[in-house]
């Protein structure tokens, strides 16, 4: 029997903007198997970043059950949050944000120092995460030497290299053109695919999941109206 | 982080901003400079006349006498030689000896002068001339271990001689002191008022006399307090087995009480002036009456810590512009890097490492700004040593070292530095661990 990585029921997400409440995510409810490769669709505004952050731990739901690899994330404090995202969850974004003083390495290295992982440890690990993406060559040039691309590679390195159950990466292709697209997709799937890693991908681009994705949820004014199996 | 991570990640920050750092660190290290020059110079002054009031035997010493207080007489410990042996046990005590005076006729071929016996050790008398204090005119000091000798001072002498003859001419000469003692008799004294009879004042009044040689003339030589005045010194063990006997002042010759077992006065001298107080504090806490010189000159020691207090106030001004810097400098790295802030959240930094990882930059800050300081205010130290002592050259003073650049001054800046800087850098800290990491990664 399949283990489910994230279960939710009746998420909710609102914020106040003056007078006005936003129902960002408004009751959402589904559950992701470990191991799937879920896409989220849905045009601007639909809430898909938003529950994303609720999955990431970056953000607190307003109401609702939100389980990921069995921790309850809405009984956490602060604190438990961020030791929850430095273990359990890797992050993506469209932007990468990458540290742009700091080489493609030190970046990389980044989330093992907040796990306290000494020097002599780091090293390899950092090594075999930057291998994986085929940055090896690239390990010691800044961010604004590397391309688009390649920051994303990095960006997928740093959030592989503590190993985490879950990958949640935030319109990872955004910000590429059509090659680099298909190679970051390609590198996303290999890794769903060689580690029995949870992929939950947000995405406009609906062609893209449809390449890659196991299934398609679909988000629109906070609620999911479809979620189908590619 | 471990520590060694999250220093080098904080100096690898300030590295990016180099320029804005080193005017940051400048700041700190021109305030911590400020304040340790003007402090090594007060301490420095301190220390000189600290130095020149503990050669002064005046200045050191402490006197003790039976307490005052009214309690019982069982109850007043006895200050005897075994109390004298205790007071010098006392932490910063160097010496205790019983003031010893006994009056008396000094004759000496037919002249005659009346004053006190006075019993001094031959070490301390040693001492007196080898500080200067006291000037040998003629002979020389009575050693340890030697008695009936007399030092005596040039005006005592003068008084005791004709005009026409040098009081040089007395050292080697045999002296004779004649002193009033009483019987020692308890039921003589007990016999007050009318029922004393002129027999019983005559038959008390038994004059004893001492031989003594005189072994130096000797005259001050101090301009602080001159003691030498009329004095004639003799040994301890010369006087002390007068002294139980024999009659004080006119009361005790009337009373025909006498001093008895034990001392009216005990001299104690301390290692220094920074001493005095608590020894004075240790004796009268043992049921005596201590009392010092420095007790009417206490304001001098409030002056110096008034004094350092003010030069520390100075650099503090400059220390307190210096934190405003680091205040400015770290919220403007909080608001550049609010993005790099939101990402390490993002991959699970908590507040406190967050907040952390900005102290230590304020840290490093006030440590560079801190040994820079340092530098700087040796520096300035010296230099401001250097103009006064050649103002002190232009006026014919001697030259003296002003600068008390002390290890304590050294841990204490590096230390101030360091938590002036902390705590300069705890409001961006807390502004950076406030930081929401969907915020900063959506709009930086």
């Amino acid at each position: 029997m399949t283990e489910t990585a994230v279960r939710c029921s009746e998420l909710q997400r609102h914020f106040t903007r003056g007078a006005h409440t936003v129902r960002a995510v408004d009751g959402v409810s589904l559950e992701i198997a470990t191991g799937e490769f879920v896409g989220v669709v849905g045009t601007s505004g639909s809430g898909k970043t938003t529950l994303l952050n609720l999955i990431g731990g970056l953000d607190t739901a307003t109401s609702g059950h939100l389980e990921v690899m069995g921790q309850r994330l809405d009984a956490l404090d602060s604190r438990q949050l961020a030791l929850y995202r430095r273990t359990t969850v890797g992050i993506v974004f469209q932007a990468f944000h990458l540290l742009p003083a700091r080489s493609a390495f030190e970046n990389v290295e980044l989330p093992l120092l907040l796990q306290n992982v000494t020097p002599s440890d780091r090293q390899p690990t950092v090594e075999a995460a930057l291998d994986q993406v085929g940055l090896t060559a690239r390990r010691d040039h800044l961010p604004s030497e590397l391309s688009a691309g390649e920051q994303q590679r990095v960006a997928i390195a740093r959030a592989m290299v503590k190993r985490p159950r879950v990958l949640l990466a935030d319109e990872p292709t955004g910000n590429l053109d059509r090659r680099n697209s298909d190679e970051i997709l390609e590198l996303i799937q290999g890794l769903n695919r060689e580690r029995e890693l949870t992929v939950i991908m947000v995405s406009h681009d609906e062609d893209a999941v449809e390449r890659t994705a196991h299934r398609a949820i679909r988000l629109d004014d906070g609620r999911v109206v479809e979620s189908a199996a590619i | 982080m471990i520590f060694r991570d999250q220093f080098r990640y904080a100096f690898s920050n300030l590295r990016k901003t180099r320029l804005r750092t080193a005017l940051t660190a400048a700041g700190v290290a021109i305030g911590i400079g400020a304040m340790t020059s003007m402090v090594s110079v007060g301490a420095g002054t301190q220390r000189n006349v600290l130095t020149a009031f503990n050669e002064q035997f005046l200045l050191t010493s402490v006197m003790v006498r039976p307490s005052e207080r009214d309690s019982a007489e069982a109850e007043r410990p006895a200050l005897d030689s075994a109390a004298i042996a205790a007071f010098r046990d006392l932490p910063g005590v160097r010496a205790a000896y019983p003031v010893v005076a006994v009056p008396g006729l000094l004759l000496d071929q037919g002249n005659r002068l009346f004053r006190n016996l006075e019993g001094m050790p031959a070490w301390l008398l040693g001492e007196q001339i080898e500080r200067g204090r006291v000037e040998l005119v003629a002979g020389r000091a009575y050693r340890e271990g030697e008695t009936n000798a007399l030092v005596l001072s040039e005006r005592a002498a003068g008084r005791l001689l004709s005009d026409s003859v040098s009081p040089d001419t007395l050292v080697g000469r045999t002296v004779s002191f004649m002193v009033a003692q009483g019987s020692g008799d308890s039921e003589d004294a007990a016999r007050t008022g009318p029922e004393r009879g002129p027999a019983d004042f005559i038959r008390q009044f038994a004059p004893t006399t001492l031989e003594l040689t005189v072994v130096g003339i000797v005259k001050g030589g101090g301009t602080l307090a001159d003691f030498v005045g009329l004095s004639l010194w003799v040994p301890l063990a010369t006087v002390e087995p007068l002294y139980a006997r024999a009659f004080q002042d006119l009361e005790s010759i009337l009373t025909g009480e006498v001093q008895g077992d034990g001392y009216a006065m005990v001299q104690v001298l301390t290692d220094g002036v920074m001493a005095v107080r608590p020894t004075q504090d240790s004796l009268e806490a043992r049921g005596f009456t201590a009392q010092s010189i420095l007790d009417e000159i206490k304001e001098v020691r409030r002056a110096f810590v008034i004094m350092n207090g003010l030069l520390a106030m100075i650099g503090g001004v400059s220390l307190t512009v210096a934190a405003m810097m680091i205040v400015n400098t770290l919220v403007m790295a909080v608001l550049e890097r609010t993005n790099e802030i939101g990402l390490l959240k993002s991959m699970g930094a908590t507040d406190a490492d967050v907040m952390r990882l900005f102290l230590t930059e304020a840290g490093v800050i006030g440590i560079l700004g801190g040994v820079g300081g340092l530098v700087l205010g040796y520096a300035v130290a010296r230099i401001t040593n250097a103009i006064a002592n050649f103002q002190f050259q232009r006026v014919g003073e001697v030259s003296i070292d002003l600068v008390a650049f002390s290890f304590w001054i050294i841990v204490g800046g590096l230390g101030f530095a360091l938590f002036v800087s902390l705590v300069a850098g705890v409001y961006p800290a807390r502004r950076a661990a406030r930081v929401d990491p969907v915020v900063a990664l959506r709009h930086f």
